[in-house]
């Protein structure tokens, strides 16, 4: 159902542990948005410029905004970022990063990538319920999204 | 002088005919403006332009809105053909005035609108005002000069080049008419159509045309060829045809002439076939004219005429060519017929030829300046006949295309009409719908008439309609469904009319079909707009056509007035350049005949002071014959005497009255009468004197008494008035003669006296040329006197003694002292001889008149005395010593060079003995050379001698015993060799120097000759080359070293030597050496020097090391490469730490949370502590893993030094530790913070951990005091943090700075343990050390540098 009506999170991430304590925050914080998950990057990159398996979702679709690991399975993360923001009909969609490397480096390319946002995802979970709930109600409640 | 008077009279007959043609020349110039009087050119000019702007006015409904002010250049050029440059250009100014004010927009008004009008306007002005200025430029040169014969046309005959292009031009013109018309005929003849006509959509030239073109065109080759007569047949055919063709246009009759020759099967325009056209007719007429007037001899002279209607011909002609070219219709003239464009060809070609023919016509005898006029005559005539025709065609064509816009304008006009009508037909139908429907449903009568009245103008307008499109057959039919459609609509619409009024509005619903009436609307309406769109499109049509043709008039017209500027410019240009060329020659011959003129005055003057002369000499010539000293006596040819003159009377005694009318015989002894009447005749007939009256000077005469007398005579003869006279001029020389005599008698005995003497006697004269010698000077210099005499003695003196001889002959005395001097002579056998003589200038002695020469041989005497002197001063002159001196006895010579030497005079050594006096020492001692030169009478040898000075000196000394009568001499000569013994001796001690350090050097030394042979080799070089000195001498260096040839040695060796450059050379020299030598050879003339020390050792060490070197460098980079490697392994290591490492802590702690979260209530307070701890540890691990990875950066992160303030820094420090220093429970004393070098980032952390240390251990203190200052003392400066806090066993001091080292429990004090860890680091990085001073429980001090400590 979420192919037709189009998804306002699009969540990519290979950590099943870290998805569900996403989820999980989300929750706390009351916001029920339609989410899609990816596991990889390649997973990530049908679903965004719809092939193979989302042959049939429309392109303009786009997901309110896309939460983005860096470290993943098949496509690396900053390639990923890069094929969404090198699109122009993707280009809009807000990326935040979301990630477990602080490394000084990682910052730098996301946002030279053109990341919205970058975010490390802390051990603590009251710090990461705390940022997740922060995310989502910026990127989500607070943010206008270009039309499209 | 003579002035041959009789020709000066007339100039020479170059010269006269040159001025005959100035003067024809003048005349011609000034024909044309005395042809018009000035006042009457003005009326003209302003006359025809204001004729011609009423006429421009007059045709304004032709014009329109076209200005066509090409129209004013007729009365311009006219007024300025007829009255010069003032009326052209009055022409043109008022033609500028009034077409400003009439004709360009804005009319009636001298405002300037700009546009293409005001640049026509412009161009208008300029080119008036050219031609004004052009016309009086030619006007010099008029047509009238233009009188010639018809005598001398033959071709090839004619003067000048003009005539050679004219006969050209007429040659050619005929033959292409000739052509033109004989292949026309052969079409109409032969049905060959393609022969007619140009291409088949164009007409054909008519066979009456074509007989024309024919006929006319043989008539130029029968003028050009000289046979007028037979010109004449083409002139009456053209005539005819032209002119009746003309009347059947002008009168509309028909002479059935048309078809004369051959029918018009072709019937291009069935109008009237086979009639000539118009233009072609006017052309046929005025060829007809030309050549009639060429073939009249009355009417040859004024060629103007021929050239005038050549002009025009060639316009018509060129008029239709262009016409055909570019699309106007300048062929025809009007409706009527056109000409053909082969006709018109054939025209251009007629009227070039008929142009040539006036030119020909005109051609004038050959007189140089003439022939100039006539050359320039021609060009202007050529230039502006070019240039008019040109400006014709121009004007044609505007004329066209205005004729054109017109037309396309009503065209636009009428199609606006057509749809304005169109729309106003459907708006009165629409009208009438309306009024009928407001009739129906209202049923007011008054909506009946407006219905009606549209009706009636509906009709109306569709009638309009049809007469406006009468011509368009499409519209029309159109138009004819329209009218039937609205006919039907009305119809209908009157149908319901009726039917409301009878049966009212219901029945108009029941009955009335509303379908048909809807689709009648429809179908109007498209009829309509189909006719509006076919208009519309018609009318695209028509405003492109018009544009299309309003581009090219203009582009024709400024084309073509431009051409005709040209065209002019170009003549004006061309004819300048021979004006002066005309006028140089006029001013030359005026120069010319001026200076004649001058010449003829001087002669009359000349001639004129001759006679006054003749004059005056008469008279004066009888007070000389009178007053004379000596007897003048003129006889006739019979002897008889007509003049004697007082001198004669004393001289004959004999009065003259006796005389006069006498014979001369009486004054002549008798002896010689018959000799001198026979003389006498000699002389009357051929003028020849023969003296038979005695020797010169003893002609005789006999006075009345009968003495006789010598006397001299002079006779000339003159004639006058036929007679023959002769006149003698006598004088008495009775006692010259005797005074002779004695003279002669006292020369005699003198010159014996002289002639006998030994000595020569010679008497020159000023300039030195000998008037006597005597003859004694053939003993002296081998000449006869007569060889001598009257030649100048310098010939023989030595040319040395040249200057001087002339000298003393200047200078001599003049009283007659004798000079004695001594010249060398030549003798006649070419030696000289020394002569010694006395002069004296006797050049005043009347008696002389000379200078007076004595003069004597001393050659002999002079060189033995001079051979003496000369062997003296030579051995006083020689730079050697040379004495004698008796054998074993005194000096007795002593010369200038020994004294010199010596420095003892000649007296002083005079009579000493010369080996006691010099101290003289030889290795021999002094017995020891004497007594070898007694053996040998000669000794060669040095001897040391003591000067007077004390100086010891060596000499070279040559003895010489010689034999003088009695006495033994012996010639001593020595030369000084002292300073020559001292630089022998010191090039000695050089060389053992340099033979010593050569010897001592340890670098081999050694150098070849010429032919590389070893002349030297020092020590060391032997034992380099490992052989002995004595086997190297000697040998040639290649021989000796067989490799060393090919070798860089050798090549080196040849190098130096071939460049005579100093070489360094380095290499190897195998067996049996086995040696590195590097050698430095230096060229010089004697061959080559070297140097060369053994690199075998150095040669070694160097490989050595480089071999060492490679290895490190090899050592290095592939440490380089490990540590590049371990680096990245870490990095990586750390990247993934960071990522991969915090992962599961999170899912640890996030999961112990929800656990907690979810099921909290249902755990034992046990379980839920439990998983508290497990979240505790997970974060924990994430606080050190954090800690780490920021531990691992600093190791990676480069070092940027800067200057630093560490009092700043630590304030930051301060501010940010702000929350953990809990208010006012620690104090904090800042001690001085000098400035540091470092990274500021870097250096923050360190305060920052450090300070964080001391307020985290200090926390339990009762009063906690944190100190930070600096030690004072020499650098490297140390900084300190110092706390009283918890402190710590300094033992374990070693640990302190060690990654997650902690001396503190966690319970007690939190914490990772990296903090010090990174302040090592950091410190270390920088350079610098850190270390610590503490005691349990007494608190911590931790000091730090930045910089080494040395």
């Amino acid at each position: 159902m979420d192919e037709l009506r189009g998804v306002e999170v699009l969540m990519v991430d290979d950590s099943e542990e870290d998805l569900q304590l996403a989820l999980r925050a989300f929750k706390k914080a009351n916001l029920l948005n339609r989410i899609h998950v990816a596991r990889d990057g390649a997973e990530a990159l049908d679903y965004i410029f719809c092939q193979g398996p989302h042959e049939k979702r429309r392109i303009e679709d786009t997901p309110r905004v896309i939460l983005l690991d860096l470290k993943l399975p098949k496509v690396d993360g900053l390639e990923v970022l890069q094929r969404i923001k090198s699109d122009p009909r993707t280009k809009i969609t807000p990326v935040v990063v979301l990630t477990s490397s602080k490394e000084h480096r990682d910052v730098l390319a996301s946002y030279e990538l053109g990341a919205n946002s970058y975010i490390v995802k802390p051990v603590a979970f009251d710090g990461f319920a705390k940022a997740m709930q922060e995310l989502g109600m910026y990127w989500l409640l607070l943010n206008n999204p270009p039309k499209t | 002088m003579k002035v041959p008077l009789g020709t000066s009279s007339q100039p020479p007959a170059s010269n006269q005919s040159s001025i005959r043609a100035s003067e024809a020349g003048a005349r011609a110039a000034s024909t044309l403006r005395s042809r018009i009087p000035a006042g009457l050119a003005y009326l003209l000019a302003v006359a025809l332009t204001a004729a011609t702007v009423l006429l421009r006015l007059a045709l304004s409904s032709r014009f329109g809105d076209d200005p066509a002010l090409e129209l004013f250049l007729i009365p311009i050029i006219l007024s300025a053909f007829a009255g010069g440059p003032g009326p052209g250009l009055v022409s043109t100014a008022l033609a500028a005035i009034g077409a400003e004010y009439f004709l360009l927009p804005p009319k009636h008004s001298f405002a300037i609108e700009s546009g293409l009008h005001s640049l026509e306007w412009l161009v208008l002005i300029l080119a008036g005002t050219l031609i004004s200025v052009l016309l009086r430029k030619s006007s010099r040169g008029s047509p009238g000069a233009a009188a010639g014969s018809l005598g001398n046309e033959r071709p090839g005959m004619s003067p000048g080049s003009e005539a050679g292009i004219s006969h050209t031009l007429l040659v050619s013109g005929g033959s292409i008419c000739v052509v033109l018309g004989a292949l026309t005929l052969v079409g109409w003849f032969f049905y060959i159509p393609a022969l007619t006509r140009v291409g088949p959509s164009f007409n054909p030239m008519v066979a009456n045309t074509a007989v024309g073109l024919f006929l006319d065109g043989l008539g130029l080759l029968f003028l050009a060829a000289g046979r007028p007569k037979a010109a004449l047949g083409g002139a009456v055919w053209s005539l005819l045809a032209g002119i009746l063709t003309l009347a059947e246009f002008g009168f509309s009759i028909d002479l059935h002439i048309d078809e004369l020759l051959v029918r018009d099967y072709l019937r291009a325009l069935p109008a009237a076939p086979g009639r000539i056209a118009p233009n072609a007719a006017v052309c046929l007429v005025f060829c007809g004219a030309a050549l009639l007037w060429a073939s009249m001899p009355r009417w040859r002279e004024k060629a103007a005429v021929i050239g005038v209607l050549g002009a025009l011909v060639f316009a018509l002609g060129a008029a239709a060519v262009s016409g055909y070219l570019i699309g106007l219709p300048m062929y025809a003239w009007g409706t009527w017929k056109p000409m053909a464009a082969n006709a018109g060809l054939g025209f251009v070609a007629m009227g070039l030829g008929v142009m040539a023919l006036a030119v020909h016509r005109s051609q004038p005898t050959p007189a140089p300046e003439e022939r100039i006029l006539q050359w320039v005559e021609w060009k202007v005539r050529v230039g502006f006949a070019l240039a008019l025709a040109v400006l014709i065609v121009v004007g044609g064509m505007s004329y066209f295309s205005l004729v054109r816009l017109h037309e396309d304008r009503v065209w636009v006009d009428h199609t606006y009409q057509v749809i304005a009508s169109l729309r106003r037909v459907l708006s009165t139908v629409t009208d009438a719908e309306a009024s009928a429907r407001g009739y129906i449903i209202s049923g007011k009568e008054e909506f009946l008439e407006p219905y009606q009245e549209a009706v009636r103008e509906a009709n109306a307008e569709l009638g309009t309609l049809r007469s406006l499109t009468a011509s368009n057959a499409a519209q029309h039919g159109r138009l004819d469904v329209l009218a039937s459609l609205v006919t039907e609509r009305f119809a209908v619409l009157e149908q319901a009319v009726e039917v409301r009024r009878g049966e009212g509005f219901a029945a108009v619903q029941q009955k009335v079909p509303s379908g048909r009436e809807k689709q009648l609307r429809d179908r109007i309406r498209e009829i309509l707009a189909e006719m509006e769109a076919s208009e519309q499109s018609l009318l695209q049509e028509r405003i492109a056509r018009s544009h299309h043709a309003g581009t090219v008039a203009r582009v024709a017209i400024i084309a073509g007035i431009t051409l005709a500027f040209a065209l002019v410019a170009v003549a004006l240009f061309v004819i300048s350049g021979d004006f002066a060329g005309s006028r140089r020659a006029r001013a030359a011959l005026q120069e010319a005949r001026d200076q004649l003129e001058t010449r003829v005055r001087e002669r009359t003057a000349e001639l004129a002071k001759a006679k006054e002369a003749a004059l005056g000499s008469e008279a004066r010539l009888a007070g000389v014959i009178n007053s004379a000293m000596d007897a003048i006596i003129t006889v006739d040819e019979q002897q008889r005497i007509l003049l004697f003159n007082p001198a004669a009377e004393k001289m004959f005694g004999c009065r003259a009255g006796d005389a006069i009318g006498q014979s001369l015989d009486p004054f002549i002894p008798e002896r010689f009468r018959s000799a001198h009447a026979q003389h006498y005749r000699a002389f009357s007939e051929a003028g020849i004197t023969q003296r038979e009256m005695g020797r010169l000077g003893s002609i005789c005469g006999r006075r009345a008494s009968g003495e006789e007398f010598p006397l001299e005579a002079a006779i000339s003869r003159v004639e006058v008035g036929g007679r023959k006279l002769s006149t003698a001029i006598l004088r008495d020389i009775t006692e010259r003669v005797a005074a002779e005599e004695v003279l002669r008698s006292s020369e005699a005995r003198f010159r014996s006296l002289i002639e006998n003497s030994a000595d020569v006697v010679v008497v020159l004269d000023a300039d030195a040329k000998a008037l006597y010698v005597s003859p004694s000077v053939a003993h002296m210099l081998g000449y006869r006197p007569e060889e001598i005499a009257g030649h100048n003695a310098l010939d023989l003196v030595h040319p040395n003694e040249h200057e001087p001889y002339m000298a003393l002959m200047q200078s001599l005395p003049k009283d007659a002292r004798p000079v004695r001097s001594r010249f060398r002579m030549r003798h006649k056998d070419g030696s000289w001889r020394i002569v010694e003589s006395a002069r004296s200038n006797q050049l005043n002695n009347p008696d002389v008149r000379g200078v007076v020469v004595n003069a004597r041989d001393i050659t002999e005497f002079v060189s033995a005395e001079e051979t003496l002197r000369r062997q003296a001063a030579l051995f006083n002159q020689t730079y050697d010593a040379v004495m004698v001196w008796n054998w074993r006895g005194p000096i007795t010579f002593w010369n200038r060079g020994a004294e010199r030497l010596y420095g003892y005079s000649l007296g002083e050594v005079i009579g000493k003995n010369p080996h006691q006096l010099l101290r003289t020492e030889t290795p021999g001692g002094v017995e020891g050379f004497l007594s070898v030169l007694e053996q040998k009478n000669t000794w060669e040898g040095e001897l040391q001698h003591v000067t007077r000075d004390g100086r010891k000196i060596i000499v070279e000394s040559r003895m010489t015993l010689v034999q003088d009568k009695d006495q033994v001499c012996a010639l001593e000569a020595n030369r000084d060799i002292t300073e020559r013994k001292r630089v022998q001796e010191k090039l000695v001690e050089a060389h053992r120097t340099t033979t010593t350090i050569l010897e001592s050097i340890s670098d081999g030394f050694n150098t070849f000759d010429r032919e590389w042979c070893y002349t030297y080799a020092n020590a060391a070089a032997a034992k380099m080359l490992g052989k002995p000195r004595e086997e190297l001498l000697g040998k040639n260096v290649w021989e000796m070293w067989p490799h060393a040839a090919d070798s860089p040695f050798g090549v080196a060796y040849r190098r130096a030597v071939a460049e005579n450059v100093p070489l360094q050379v380095e290499a190897f020299y195998p067996e049996p050496l086995n040696a590195w030598f590097e050698v430095r050879c230096y060229p010089s003339p004697e061959g080559l020097a070297l140097f060369f020390t053994d690199t075998t050792q150095r040669k070694r060490a160097e490989e050595e090391i480089r071999l060492l070197n490679r290895d490190l460098e090899r050592r290095v980079a592939e440490r380089t490469a490990e540590l590049q490697a371990a680096n990245k392994e870490l990095e990586s290591f750390s990247y993934s730490v960071s990522h991969d490492l915090r992962a599961p802590l999170r899912t640890l702690d996030g999961f112990s949370d929800a656990l907690l979260e979810d099921y909290g209530p249902q755990l034992p307070a046990e379980a839920r502590n439990q998983l508290a701890t497990i979240r505790r540890g997970a974060q924990r691990m994430g606080v050190l893993i954090d800690d780490l990875l920021a531990f691992a950066r600093l190791g990676r992160q480069p070092v940027t030094r800067q200057p630093v303030n560490m009092e700043a820094l630590v304030r930051s420090a301060l501010e940010e530790l702000g929350p953990e220093c809990n208010g006012n429970r620690i104090q904090f004393v800042n001690g001085d913070l000098p400035r540091a070098q470092g990274d500021p980032a870097l250096l923050k952390q360190v305060w920052i951990n450090l300070l964080s240390n001391a307020i985290k251990y200090s926390r339990h203190a009762e009063r906690a005091r944190i100190e930070i200052g600096s030690l004072a003392g020499s650098p490297p400066r140390v900084y300190f943090v110092r706390d009283n806090g918890a402190g710590f066993d300094m033992k374990y001091a070693s640990k302190l700075f060690g990654v997650f080292q902690r001396l503190h429990r966690a319970d007690e004090f939190e914490g990772t343990g990296i903090g010090l860890a990174i302040v090592q680091r950091v410190v270390q990085r920088h350079g610098g050390r850190v270390w610590a001073e503490a005691e349990l429980n007494q608190g911590a001090t931790f000091y730090f540098t930045l910089e080494g400590e040395d």
